[in-house]
């Protein structure tokens, strides 16, 4: 230690939150209880009629529910298609080879999500490269309706935010001492069961922070169904944009915010209470 | 050692990007018998050790297990237990699990897997630990686990990384005399890696020191010490000093072994190095004594040098003695003369049955 209290070495980035982060979220928490005046945009009094209205009215619900529905496939997604490459990536020794990989990873994070959704269009659209290939194969007559699709925006999402899944699983794999699995194997277990009895419980804290990651940018994503879904496949984040910009209803954007937020800090941490119960005595702790 | 040939190896190598790592490696391990493979790090050990439990292809040769070649076998279905340097336990699972594991992957039934895993706790000591998980307990409990989730399989052949390695000086010796009790109790064929010569010695049936080749020297402690064939055995077991005649005029104190063959009333016994011929007389410097005396007492072969150092290290002092050529041995006593100091002349000697003919 170098005297220096830890308390001061975070003292920069908690001012930077506080500032950037912290103190938006409490004007956006204020705002949510106001009434506001529609011509004067004044806000006055105190009300929970806009939580009322969120929570009740199935225009909102259904969004709400979307937007879980839509994160929780993309996290599956995200996990049972990135394992084997995060598997595969572990694997490789060849330092040229796993360069390549991180670089192939990072491309879709790299990328802003305007250009990839845009390039994604031309990919799944009606004449796009997946319509054509089906037509041509003569396994569809009429092109399949990705586009302004719930389907569309999930493959969109989980190759957005694939790489996150994949790249935190990749950590944990390669955490596994290869001894471990010698003695897996050598004890009498087969590759499979290698596999399902320490491979993949010892990559579960991967998996888990993986998932947090894509779960919560996937129920905040605004780019991805803005362009992909058209504006017609209502998710929350779509329905604050719409309300502070279109309709200038600000305290329900400010509502949709706060509950979106909320839902989202729940299940995660649901999720990962549950789940981390059983490693807790291993993953931390004593 | 009587009783079958539990697993022979048979002209196995191994060559990575060039290196040859082991070199027609022939051995057979009895039913019962405890073996080390005693060698410096990179002389191949490990990867004869991982060629057995089919961890690595041998480039040629064969490894036999029960008479029958298991080449093509892989590692879940050679019936071998291991216990691992860094312990290897499964860190999500409880000790109870991490030893039922070979069982449990034998799909046994679980009344038999609680007996049998209640069993190799006791035998390592560690009933009551069931549920705890491997990083709640300390560094020798954890290596217990691990050898109890070897041993509950009751494998063919139990193999030893270096297993007491990470472990602190003390608790390795407690856990050699263990193991030693532990194989003498189930009788479990052991093959032992390790590059500590006094570990081998102490636990060994049969030791095999190892160099990058093939086996220098198959023997049993005791003659792998006292009569090396080859000069790497020589000068790898009873290290760090090994006092050595030369065979020629150009170091003097190989003439006065030489000499002292008339002062001192006995001759080298007339060993034969792996050449066949008789070498040069050597003496390992745990056998050496010193005498402040005018003469050395017969029937010993002695030698005159100087002392230039003793230092005090608890049980033993190092007394260092300047040879002719300027080279230095270190002798370790447990009881020096007081008038050994530096400065003083002595005799150096060694009762003639300890001297050997080095290769």
């Amino acid at each position: 230690m170098n005297g220096r209290s830890p308390l001061t070495l975070v003292l920069p980035a908690t001012l930077w939150l506080a500032v950037a982060w912290g103190w938006p979220l409490v004007l956006v928490l204020s705002m949510s209880f106001r009434n506001m005046d529609p011509m004067t945009f004044e806000l006055s009094g105190f009300t929970l009629k806009h939580f009322r209205e969120v929570l009740t009215d199935s225009f909102y619900l259904d969004a709400i529910f979307r937007s879980l529905r839509i994160a929780t496939i993309v996290t599956i997604l995200s996990c049972v298609l990135g394992y084997p490459a995060a598997l595969h990536i572990a694997r490789t020794t060849s330092q040229r080879a796993r360069a390549a990989y991180t670089l192939i990873l990072l491309i879709p994070v790299m990328i802003s999500l305007v250009v990839t959704a845009f390039a994604w269009i031309l990919i799944l659209g009606p004449s796009g490269f997946i319509n054509r290939a089906l037509a041509s194969l003569h396994l569809t007559s009429e092109p399949l309706q990705f586009l302004n699709s719930e389907a569309g925006i999930i493959a969109v999402l989980v190759y957005s935010f694939g790489p996150y899944m994949i790249i935190n699983i990749c950590t944990a794999l390669e955490k596994i001492d290869p001894a471990i699995l010698r003695a897996a194997e050598l004890h009498g277990a087969n590759p499979r069961r290698v596999f399902a009895r320490v491979t993949l419980p010892l990559s579960f804290p991967g998996i888990l922070s993986g998932g947090l990651i894509v779960f919560s940018l996937s129920a905040a994503a605004f780019v991805t169904p803005y362009v992909i879904g058209g504006n017609r496949v209502k998710v929350v984040p779509l329905q604050i944009y719409n309300a502070a910009v279109t309709t200038f209803d600000w305290p329900m954007a400010a509502t949709l915010s706060i509950v979106l937020l909320i839902l989202s800090i729940l299940l995660t941490t649901a999720v990962a209470r549950l789940t981390e119960r059983r490693f807790a005595a291993w993953l931390g702790g004593s | 050692m009587s009783g079958a040939t539990t697993l022979s190896l048979r002209k196995a190598s191994k060559v990575y990007a060039g290196a040859t790592i082991i070199q027609s490696i022939d051995l057979d391990v009895q039913e019962g018998e405890f073996i080390s493979l005693l060698g410096p790090s990179g002389c191949g050990k490990t990867t004869t050790l991982n060629i057995i439990a089919g961890f690595v292809r041998p480039d040629e040769g064969e490894v036999l297990i029960g008479g029958q070649c298991v080449n093509d076998v892989p590692p879940y279905q050679r019936n071998l237990g291991m216990v691992f340097q860094g312990h290897a336990l499964f860190p999500h699972l409880t000790c109870f699990d991490n030893v039922a594991f070979g069982l449990r992957m034998r799909n046994l039934d679980e009344a038999t897997i609680r007996a049998r895993v209640a069993q190799a706790l006791d035998l390592v000591r560690l009933n009551g630990f069931d549920e705890r998980f491997p990083r709640q307990l300390s560094g020798g409990q954890q290596q217990r686990v691990g050898l109890a989730r070897a041993l509950v399989i009751e494998p063919r052949v139990l193999l030893l990384d270096e297993p007491l390695s990470n472990l602190d000086a003390k608790l390795r010796r407690a856990m050699q005399s263990e193991l030693r009790a532990i194989h003498t109790k189930t009788g479990t064929t052991m093959i032992y890696v390790t590059h500590d010569q006094e570990e081998a010695l102490t636990l060994s049936d049969r030791v095999a020191v190892m160099n990058a080749g093939p086996i220098e020297q198959l023997d049993t402690p005791e003659g792998i010490y006292r009569h090396p064939r080859t000069r790497f055995v020589a000068d790898f077991i009873g290290s760090p000093a090994l006092l050595r005649g030369g065979g020629g005029e150009e170091r003097a104190h190989s003439i006065l072994v030489r000499n002292g063959e008339a002062g001192g009333g006995g001759a080298p016994p007339a060993h034969q190095n792996a050449a066949g011929c008789p070498g040069p007389p050597g003496i390992r410097s745990g056998s050496i004594r010193i005498d402040t005396g005018a003469t050395a007492s017969s029937p010993e072969l002695s030698l005159q040098w100087r002392i230039v150092d003793r230092a005090f290290a608890g049980s033993v002092s190092h007394i260092t003695i300047e040879l002719t050529d300027r080279q230095t041995i270190v002798v370790h006593l447990s009881n020096p003369p007081d008038d050994a100091i530096p400065g003083a002349a002595v005799h150096l000697g060694g009762a003639v049955a300890n001297w050997m003919v080095l290769p």
